[in-house]
């Protein structure tokens, strides 16, 4: 069976492990704290960070295992000093716009970087899916942060578009 | 559409979807790895199966119809292979927008088919990424 793979972020005082989170359309970074931005109304200033997005990815239909989960940016130049950076385990806070320190997301496939929860095996297991607060039938993986950095040396205008790609081994 | 087929020492078989057309996970199949014998995938590619199997007794691959050992048998006697166990997964790769849009392609890239042992202290794998087109690649990490 294939897999459905979404992606659930927390805003505010919304915070994993109180709330279902909320479904998206897409990871987009912008300068407000909210669900499926729109970029050109909500952009982010040269110089300035993007709020930081902390979500986890769901994996929903019939599986036995899900491992190897690697995220890389996949498409999309950057401008001049536009980074987005990335972080494969992060712990809940509240998403703001200063530095989360993080690395410089992989712009090729990388090794494995998604914490998944069952860190005995470091594989996720259909039995590991959360039934509270019961949001879904899946397994996810641990949480994970992505936020956008410019500096004052990156072009004015519009970014250029941008893949986020996720790769995973399923059985 | 691709799906496994595994065959167990008792000549017993478990295929990924019973006749009814209900998936079997492939879990099931992992509480017997001591008792495998063979696993294999089929894949229908333009009205067309081809079909690839690893036997776990051997190491021996068998390609749509083409039986090869993909150890070199002069290197790594088969007999000093020890603890066979299969390997198999599915790659899969799903695409996110990260400045406009909704989710993008959500795709296989591969299945993998083949086995690891060890032999003279050292795990050695060679297994096979068998691809929507139908072609393959050998790989041994």
């Amino acid at each position: 069976m294939v897999l459905t793979v979404t992606w659930l972020e927390w805003h505010g005082a919304d915070t994993p492990g109180t709330s279902n989170g909320e479904a998206t359309n897409n990871i987009n970074l912008g300068s407000v704290d909210t669900v499926d931005i729109t970029p050109a109304a909500s952009p982010v200033q040269a110089g300035s960070r993007s709020y930081f997005k902390q979500g986890i990815f769901n994996f929903s239909g019939s599986m036995t295992q899900v491992d190897n989960v690697r995220a890389y940016k996949s498409a999309g130049a950057y401008k001049t000093d536009e980074v987005i950076e990335f972080s494969g385990g992060i712990a809940v806070s509240t998403p703001d716009t200063s530095d989360q320190t993080w690395p410089s997301i992989p712009t090729s496939e990388p090794s494995a970087n998604v914490n998944l929860p069952n860190t005995t095996t470091g594989a996720l297991l259909q039995a590991d899916s959360e039934s509270t607060p019961g949001y879904t039938s899946g397994s996810r993986t641990g949480l994970v942060g992505f936020q956008l950095d410019t500096t004052s040396n990156t072009e004015t205008g519009a970014a250029n578009q941008k893949t986020i790609s996720l790769v995973y081994d399923k059985q | 559409m691709v799906s496994w087929h595994a065959m167990f020492n008792d000549k017993s078989r478990l295929e990924q979807y019973d006749k009814d057309g209900n998936e079997i996970p492939f879990g099931k199949v992992k509480e017997r790895f001591k008792d495998l014998r063979s696993l294999s995938i089929s894949q229908v590619e333009r009205c067309m199966e081809k079909f690839y199997m690893v036997s776990l007794l051997d190491g021996m691959f068998h390609i749509d119809g083409r039986c090869m050992y993909l150890l070199d048998t002069n290197t790594y006697p088969l007999k000093e292979l020890k603890n066979i166990r299969p390997i198999y997964f599915e790659r899969w790769l799903q695409d996110f927008s990260a400045t406009s849009g909704k989710p993008l392609q959500h795709k296989r890239l591969f299945t993998a088919i083949g086995f690891q042992c060890n032999f003279k202290g050292k795990n050695v794998k060679r297994y096979l990424e068998v691809y929507p087109s139908g072609d393959c690649k050998v790989r041994d990490k």
